[in-house]
This record gives C-alpha cells, structure tokens and sequence, in this order.
C-alpha cells in the first residue's frame, strides 16, 4: 500500500453529529441508488493507486449513506476517503446504472465544509481561493513569486531536502510546483480588455479562410488559471474562431467560473461570481451572443451544473440555465460549425508528429463531449493522435488537488505517465490537453517521467494554432 | 479483545495491512448484495506466509475469518459477520505464464480481466467471462465457480482449474492438482474448493488452464418468439445442433418492454421473448454457421430470426442488452436477482411457472439469463421501502425457488448460496448429502472459523430480506469495538437486506 498520511485532528464537531438534514438527505437518496456492483472500481483512480474501498466511488458512497443514516462519524477515516477524491466523475461513466456521484459528493463535500468551517487551514484556503485564485494576474503573479523563491538559496536547500526524500509530500509538493509556468508580459494579452473587444494576436490563424457564411457571435470565457497562467491558449483560441467565421467577443466584466469555490464549500462566492459572469455574457439582459466558446474543461463543466446555485424560478436561474445551454468547448463548436483545421492546410511533406491526447475529465464524463477533440487533431495531416493506454483517466491534477494532497496526485500522476509510455515506441512528440489544470499537471509529469526537454505539453486549441501557422516548421517547444 | 488481536495481526503483517477504523470497517461490509454487516479489523496478506499468520492469531483468539476478492459477490457470500474481513486484493501478481504448455499461475487476488488480457497479449485466452470480469478477483471466481455468457460453450472457471494452493484453518498449506489437464493421482480435491465459498480454505494461488483464442469473426443471431414454449424450444434444439453457438442469452419480453426505445428492427414488437446468441467462427464459415442457425429457429416457428455478420446491426444488438441494466435500475431502487437453474428441457415449463409467480404476487418479475444452460436470472425490481410489495416479493421468491426444485433444478448456476439462498438448502439437496457436507466442512475447518454462517442452513433467518439482522452460526465471540468507534451502531443495520 502506497501510505497516505491520514489528515490529523480533523474530526470536529459534536460526535453525535447532527447532520444538517438537507444537503446529505439529497445524498443519501442518491446513493440509495447505488446497487454496490463495483463498476466504477476500475475506472476511479484514487481505488487504483491506494487500494482500498474507502477512496472507490462505491466505499464513497457507502460511507456518505452511513454517515446520513447516523452510522458513523465524520471522523478521519471519512474525511480522508472525502477529501482524496479528485471528484474527476468518472465513476459516473462506469456506473451502468447512472447514480449521479457528483450530486452525493457536492452534498457531502459542503456539510464537511461548515463543519469545518472555522479551522484555519479551511479560512485559508477559502481566502486564497477568493483573494488570488480568482484573478488571472494575481494568480500569474504568484506563479512567478513560486519560481522566484524555487531559484532563491532558501528554495534551494528546500530542493536538497527534498531531493533526500524521494515520494515525500515536499517532494511532490515541489515537483508541482516546479511545474508552474511564469508568463511574464504575456498577461495583458489574456485579459479581457476593459471595453471588450478581441484579444491582441487573435487574428486569423494564417492558411484558414472564413466560410462564406453568416458570422455568428461567439464570446469567449477567459478564465483566471487559463488567462493567468496559459494566456497563448486563449488568444490560439480566438485565432481558431475567428478562422472558422466567428465574430469575437471577450466580454468585459467577465470573472472566474467559481468552480473552485464550489467544489471547495464556498457557494456564497460561487454564487457571487456567476451573477458577475450572467451579467457580463448579457444573459441577465436577454442579449447573450449565440455561443459561449470555453477552452477549459472544468469550468464548462461546472458552468453546465451551476444553475443549482440559484432558487428555481428566479430570473438568475433561468439566465444560468441558459448560459449553460450556449456554453460550449471550443472543439465542439468548432466541429459543429463544421470548420475542420486539416482542411485549412495545403498540401505538401509535412513531418510525421504523435500526439497524445490527454483529455479534461470534466470535459468527458460531465459534458460528455469526446468526439470533437479528436477530429479536430486527427483531421491534420501527418498528426497521429493516440489517447493515454488508460483510456484517459484523470492525471490527478483535478482543481487544486495536486496543492492540496500531492503525493496521491503525483502518484496518480506516475500512472498516467507509464499509461503513455505503454503506448509503445518512445515518448510521444507533444502531450495535448483540453484544461490549464491538465496543463499545468502534464508539464510535471514529462519532468517526473524524465521527459524534461524531449515533449511538448501544450492545450488543444494552442497545438492546432501552432500546427497551422508552421505545418513544416519545427517541433514544437518541448516541456 | 479487538484491540488485542489487532496487535497482534499488526505485529504480523505491519501496521498498513490491517485497518479497524470506521470507515474502512464500512467499506468491508458489503458486497454486491444489498447484505452488510461490520467486520471487526479489515486485513490485507501480501503473501500466503501472511495467511498463514492471520489464521494463526484467528484459531488462538476464536475468531471467524471470512475471505473477500472485491466484494462484486452476488449470494453474501464475502459479507462479514463480524471478526476478521481478509481482503485478497493485494495478492495480485501473475507468477507465470507458461506458454508451452499453455497455464498461468496466478495469486487468488488477480484481477479477472488482468489475467485476459495479459495472455491475449501473449496470444493465448483465459475463457470465463462473468460480467464482473473487470473487477472480481480470480480467487472469488474459484469460489463461486462463476461462469458467463460464453460459459454454454466455454464451461464455468472450474474447467480451466488445474490445481491450488489452499491455506487450510489449522495453517497447513495445501496443494491440488498439478499443471496437467488430465489427472486423476487421488481424490480430485481442486474441485472440491470450486465453488466452496471460502468455507473451506482460504485460495491463494490458481494454476489455470489457457486455450489458443477463438476464431475471429463474430457473429449474432437474434430470433424471436410468440410464445415461450416455441422460445423454449429453441434453447434445447439450438443446444443439440451441431453448429450451436457460443453463448445463448435470452430476454423475456418484461425485459423488451423496458428497453423499447433500443429495439432494434431485427425484433418485432409485441414478441413473448427473443434469443441473443452469439457465434464465433471463421470468416469463411460464419455465414453458413448463421443460416444454419437461423434454420433451427425457423423449425421450431420463430416469428422472426435473423444471422447478423455485419458490425453495426451487431452493435444494436449487444447495445440493447447492455441498455437493460440501467434502464431496469431507473423503475425502482431494488433489483432482487435470482440465480435459479434448471435443466435445459424444462426452461419452457418454468418460464410458465415464472409468468404465473409474477401475476400471483403482484411483482415486476423480468428474466434475462445464460438460457443455454439453463441458467435463467429472475429478476425481481422493487422498492424495499414498500413493506406491503416486500412481503410479496418474499413470497414471490419462495415460489421461485420451489418451482425450480420441482422442475429437477437448483439453487444456484453461478452466484453460490452465501447468506441469501442458505435457508432454502435442506428443500435442495437430501439430507445424506447436506450432511456428508457438513462432515467435509467439519475435517478441514473443525473451529468453524473461515466464513462461518454462510451455505449451511444452521440458524438462518426466515426472512432474508430487508432489515432483519442476520443471525447464525457466528457463535464466536464478539469482538467489542474499539474505544473511540462510534461506527459501531452499523452492526445494528439491515443485514438481511436486499440483494442486487
Ligand atoms: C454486475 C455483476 C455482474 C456479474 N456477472 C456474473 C457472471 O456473469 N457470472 C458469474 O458467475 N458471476 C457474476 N457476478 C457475481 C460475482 O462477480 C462473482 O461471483 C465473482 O466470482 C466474485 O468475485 P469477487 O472477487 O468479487 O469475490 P467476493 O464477492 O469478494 O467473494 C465471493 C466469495 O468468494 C470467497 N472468496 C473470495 N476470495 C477467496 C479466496 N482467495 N479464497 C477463498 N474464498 C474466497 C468469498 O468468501 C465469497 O464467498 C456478477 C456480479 C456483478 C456485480
Ligand atoms: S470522482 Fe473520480 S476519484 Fe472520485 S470516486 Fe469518482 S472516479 Fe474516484
Ligand atoms: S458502478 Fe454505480 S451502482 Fe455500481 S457500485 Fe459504483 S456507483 Fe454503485
């Protein structure tokens, strides 16, 4: 057994506990359903590496039900098989009679959150996710204040330490760390600009001519870890849209999607965020543009379910329940509007590349879109594409999973890594994801795998813009 | 006493390897069964060494050992009834592959697809295909025997068991068979482990048979009848043809209905019930093996028949069984799944018996199942919140049962008789022969240590089903909780509750 530390004195709370009946009464029904096939074993990472049946989805669900019934406590044990879950839904796909782990979890997850609302790692946590997390340029900022510090003496001896203690939680703490790409000067053109408007270098991906067609109006969502970490992808982005005959908008005004807060107990500032966001994509006025083009994975996710944020019948749930319907990923609106990138290149040798494409969980198992990815990639001449030989289970980067509890995530991470290499015949030439956090977790994993230098780790829409614009040019920059 | 004993199992296998805290006592408590019931200390062996030692502190300190794979059991069969749950999953190593003479050697805790796939890699086939493939164990698949579709053709996993390595309960090692597949130097004790549900001895390494793979072109043959009787019929005489397929599934047309939006054209509606076959062959053979087939079904007056080698009229097929599960799951929360078995010639008779339990009780009775062996699952769909529709479906299920006996059937095909079916062994078998079972058990577990209270009838409860605790022979002592276990209270939750 791979030995997780379990999280000290965390129980808190009357031991008798009494459940706040509403959140875990929705639970509870939910795992009601679940008839303890264990389906969903092989498909959940978590089960894969540790072990045992408190970190699958079926002891997930076993131990919410006997929470709600009053059968235990929330104690360590509980709290530990909670908090370990990457909440990537894969389960959900297993699971051949459809039991919704995410509602159980998200109910779970928030009863545990008011428990534990006054400890100070949980204020912390909650401030930083408030405070910087949800800003691009305070989150580029601290990314590059992490690389300062790794390359300062006292991150140095840190780096020693760590370095005498292979599969320690520093270790993996800095192997993520080390990870974080610092986008000094790019920032400003990630961000929205104040009046709206499009992002500079956004032009036309060059060799791709518009359809002769109506040009529908697409707004681009920017994000925060997207444009505070990875602003190259939003503005490939906008190139491929506005290649494919979109008119562009970045609506100003626009803010996080709050999916973290979600996840992480604080609706109240989820809540606050997507009226922002309803407001900003005009869908509280009735004039929102006809697609809400996202790039990551897990914020369209978490924007297809935010609706629940609100009271049914109020005008707020209504203008998210439509902001849910137009929001879609930028591969799927692409392929819908029947723009394929491999037709936009002429002719001519071109160099053989592999690819393999590590999708954002969200993107599969809660907006179920799969498909459009891979025709997008496949549709270029001489790109072999390949999923992962797991079929493209979570990396473990899921959120700030990888910040919270690092050595599972870099074990999780380690699979990942022998699931490419299973695929045969060396390293693959670029690693392609469809999320800042798979990013961000497959730069750590070509450096963990020993792959520093030999693969190029870059997000879908930025690999197909790059292809474009030099179809005969070198490889691109490896991690 | 817990605290003790768990001492001592930590002074064995360290501290990693045996858990007593809530949450992991919970998520040891169950299996794919709606039964549950708390271990004591939940342990993990890495070895047979590891066993050895568990069994050791179980006969100083009396207390019951029940053996687990990954719990996807469909009889209780894993479910604890207190004492230590001793979990194999970590002894999941293949030790070999011997491909000249065609065996693996694997640890009781490999998973059932791992081991396919790893000989297929090696151009080999590990036949048994029970639906949980992906996740049972292959020392759970011995102790139930388990079988699957292609089991009509293939056999159970029984067949391909050459020989075992058993840790009795007094500690001693044993080993069965050998690596021939003819073998008859003694009494054929492998067998006697198949299927004995963790009774006996604790597996903990499998030597197995391998074939060469099937022949590559795939085939389905889909028929339809208007009446169960013409449907029986065409089980035993597609059974008897010389070019019978590899796997005969059937669906009742309970199950058609609940899955319409999926039909494909290929099935009329309004049909009694429909055959699902599928046919393994050579390229050059499969058509002429299909309208043989195809013919078969004719004869005995199909309404509709077809032998389908194309991929995507395939895929509706297959997609529509698969479509059952789920939408079977979405008209109530409780699915009570039989395991009855009968012989091939009096499927039509019992289908009858089956239709008529149905409207008797009131209950939403489907069938879908290995019909070419006679291998039928009764489903039953329920909620077992209704107490009124419960005691129906108890009703029901004894009925089932009964009918099944009376047609020269029995108990279980594939699942085992764990906690669920137990009560009903004394109408199953004579007396002599429960008996002679009892002695066998009494010989190599004579403390009544591994997994007591499971198969024999002594002390089970009337009612099996939903919240009657289950009580039995356990007459161990009980091990108290630890100090700081609340989670205690779950020892008071439904054991005898519903099965999956
Ligand atoms: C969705 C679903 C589909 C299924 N389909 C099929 C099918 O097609 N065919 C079929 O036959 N079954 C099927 N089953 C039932 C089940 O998967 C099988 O019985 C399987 O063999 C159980 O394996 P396991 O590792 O999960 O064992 P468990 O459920 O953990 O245990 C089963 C029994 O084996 C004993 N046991 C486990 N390991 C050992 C060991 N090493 N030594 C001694 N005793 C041991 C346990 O004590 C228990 O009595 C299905 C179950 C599910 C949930
Ligand atoms: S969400 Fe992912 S990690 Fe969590 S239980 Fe489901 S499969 Fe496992
Ligand atoms: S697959 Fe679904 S029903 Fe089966 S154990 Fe997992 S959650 Fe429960």
């Amino acid at each position: 057994m791979r030995a997780v530390e379990p999280p000290r004195n965390v129980a808190v709370g009357d031991p008798h506990h009494t459940v706040t009946a509403i959140g875990l009464a929705a639970a509870q029904g939910e795992a009601a359903r679940c008839i303890h096939c264990g389906f969903c074993l092989p498909a959940c990472p978590t089960y894969q590496v540790l072990g045992l049946e408190k970190h699958s989805p079926r002891g997930r669900i076993q131990l919410v039900k006997a929470w709600a019934e009053g059968r235990v406590d929330a104690d360590e044990g509980l709290i530990e098989a909670l908090d370990l879950c990457l909440g990537c839904r894969a389960c959900e796909t297993a699971c051949p009679v459809d039991v919704r782990y995410g509602v159980i979890l998200e109910a779970a997850r928030d009863e545990l959150a008011q428990r534990r609302a006054g400890q100070p790692a949980n204020i912390l946590l909650k401030l930083a996710l408030r405070h910087v997390a949800a800003y691009p340029r305070r989150l580029g900022l601290a990314a590059r204040l992490a690389a300062r510090f790794l390359h300062s003496a006292a991150g140095r001896q840190l780096e020693m330490l760590a370095a005498r203690r292979p599969g320690s939680w520093l270790a993996a703490a800095l192997t993520f760390a080390r990870a974080l790409p610092s986008p000094r000067g790019r920032l400003e053109a990630a961000r929205p600009s104040s009046s709206g408007g499009r992002l500079p270098g956004s032009a036309a991906a060059p060799g791709t001519t518009a359809p002769g067609r109506s040009r529908p109006r697409a707004a681009l969502f920017a994000g925060c870890a997207q444009a505070g970490l990875f602003p190259q992808v939003n503005a490939a982005t906008a190139s491929l849209l506005a290649a494919a005959g979109f008119q562009l908008e970045v609506p100003a005004g626009q803010v996080c999607c709050g999916a973290l807060h979600r996840h992480h107990g604080d609706p109240e500032h989820a809540r606050a965020l997507l009226r922002r966001n309803l407001q900003a994509f005009g869908l509280l006025r009735g004039e929102p543009a006809e697609v809400i083009v996202f790039n990551a994975g897990g914020c369209l996710a978490w924007i297809k379910e935010a609706a629940s944020l609100f009271p049914a019948g109020t005008p707020e749930h209504a203008a998210a329940r439509q902001l849910g319907v137009l929001a879609k990923d930028v591969a799927e609106v692409l392929v819908e509007r029947g723009w394929t990138p491999g037709d936009a290149v002429q002719g001519g040798q071109r160099r053989s590349l592999r690819v393999v494409y590590q999708p954002s969980c969200h993107l599969t198992h809660v907006c179920g879109v799969t498909d459009a990815p891979l025709r997008l990639l496949r549709s270029l001449p001489g790109v072999t594409v390949a999923l992962p030989s797991d079929g493209g289970t979570c990396c473990g980067s899921a959120g700030i999973y990888n910040a919270l509890h690092p050595q599972v995530s870099a074990a999780v991470l380690e699979r990942k890594m022998a699931a490419i290499a299973a695929l045969g015949g060396g390293p693959p030439d670029v690693i392609v994801t469809s999320n800042p956090g798979c990013h961000l977790q497959m730069l750590a994993g070509v450096r963990q795998a020993g792959l520093a230098g030999q693969v190029a780790v870059m997000q879908l829409p930025e690999f197909i813009a790059w292809y474009l614009a030099r179809p005969r040019g070198p490889l691109p920059p490896a991690a | 006493m817990t605290d003790a004993i768990v001492r001592e199992l930590r002074a064995v296998l360290g501290p990693d390897q045996v858990l007593a805290s809530p949450a992991d006592r919970v998520t040891y408590s169950y299996d794919a069964t709606y039964l549950s019931h708390l271990p004591d200390v939940v342990v993990f062996p890495a070895s047979t060494e590891q066993v050895r030692h568990v069994l050791a502190v179980a006969r100083a300190h009396r207390v019951p050992v029940f053996p687990r794979g990954s719990g996807t059991g469909l009889s209780g069969g894993s479910v604890p009834l207190g004492g230590i749950a001793l979990v194999m999953t970590r002894m999941n190593r293949i030790l070999e592959i011997d491909r000249d003479n065609m065996l693996a050697r694997v640890q009781a805790g490999v998973i059932t697809a791992h081991l396919q796939e790893t000989v297929r890699a090696q151009g080999l086939f590990y036949p048994p295909d029970p639906g949980s493939a992906r996740i049972s164990t292959i020392g759970g698949n011995v102790a139930e025997n388990a079988g699957g579709p292609r089991s009509f053709h293939y056999g159970t996993t029984g067949r391909y068991v050459l020989g075992l390595e058993v840790v009795l309960a007094d500690g001693t090692v044993l080993k069965t068979g050998g690596m021939t597949t003819k073998n008859v130097t003694g009494y054929d004790l492998t067998s006697l482990f198949v299927g004995s549900e963790g009774t006996l001895g604790i597996v903990t390494e499998v030597t197995l048979r391998l074939l060469p793979p099937p022949p590559p072109a795939r085939g389905t043959l889909v028929a339809s009848f208007a009446d169960l009787t013409a449907l029986g019929r065409a089980i035993g005489a597609l059974a008897a043809h010389p070019a019978r397929p590899t796997s005969l599934e059937m669906v009742d047309r309970h199950c058609l209905a609940v899955v319409e939006a999926h039909r494909p054209p290929d099935i009329p509606p309004g049909v009694a019930g429909a055959l699902l076959c599928e046919v393994l062959d050579w390229p050059e053979a499969l058509a002429g093996r299909l309208r043989a087939l195809e013919e078969v079904c004719r004869g005995v007056g199909a309404v509709a028949v077809s032998g389908l080698a194309d991929a995507g009229a395939q895929r509706r097929i297959w997609a529509m069984r698969e479509a059952l599960s789920p939408a079977v799951a979405r008209i109530k929360p409780t699915k009570i799944s039989e395991d009855a078995t009968v012989p091939i010639a009096a499927i039509p008779a019992f289908l009858a018996d089956l239709e008529e339990i149905r409207q008797r009780w009131r209950v939403n009775l489907l069938v879908f199942g290995h019909a070419g062996d006679g291998n039928l699952h009764p489903n039953i769909i329920c909620d077992e919140r209704d107490a009124d529709e419960m005691s129906r479906v108890q009703a029901a299920i004894d009925d089932i049962f009964a009918a099944c006996l009376a047609r020269g059937g029995t108990l279980s095909g594939e699942h085992g008789i764990g906690l669920l079916k137990r009560r009903y062994m004394p109408k199953a078998l004579p007396p002599e022969t429960l008996d002679v079972m009892r002695r066998l058990k009494a010989l190599f577990d004579p403390d009544n240590l591994l997994n007591p209270g499971k198969v024999f009838p002594d002390g089970a409860v009337e009612e099996p089903l939903a919240g009657r605790p289950v009580t039995g022979p356990t007459a161990t002592p009980r091990v108290a909780a630890e100090p700081h276990d609340k989670g205690d209270s779950a020892n008071q939750q439904p054991l005898g509750g519903r099965t999956a």
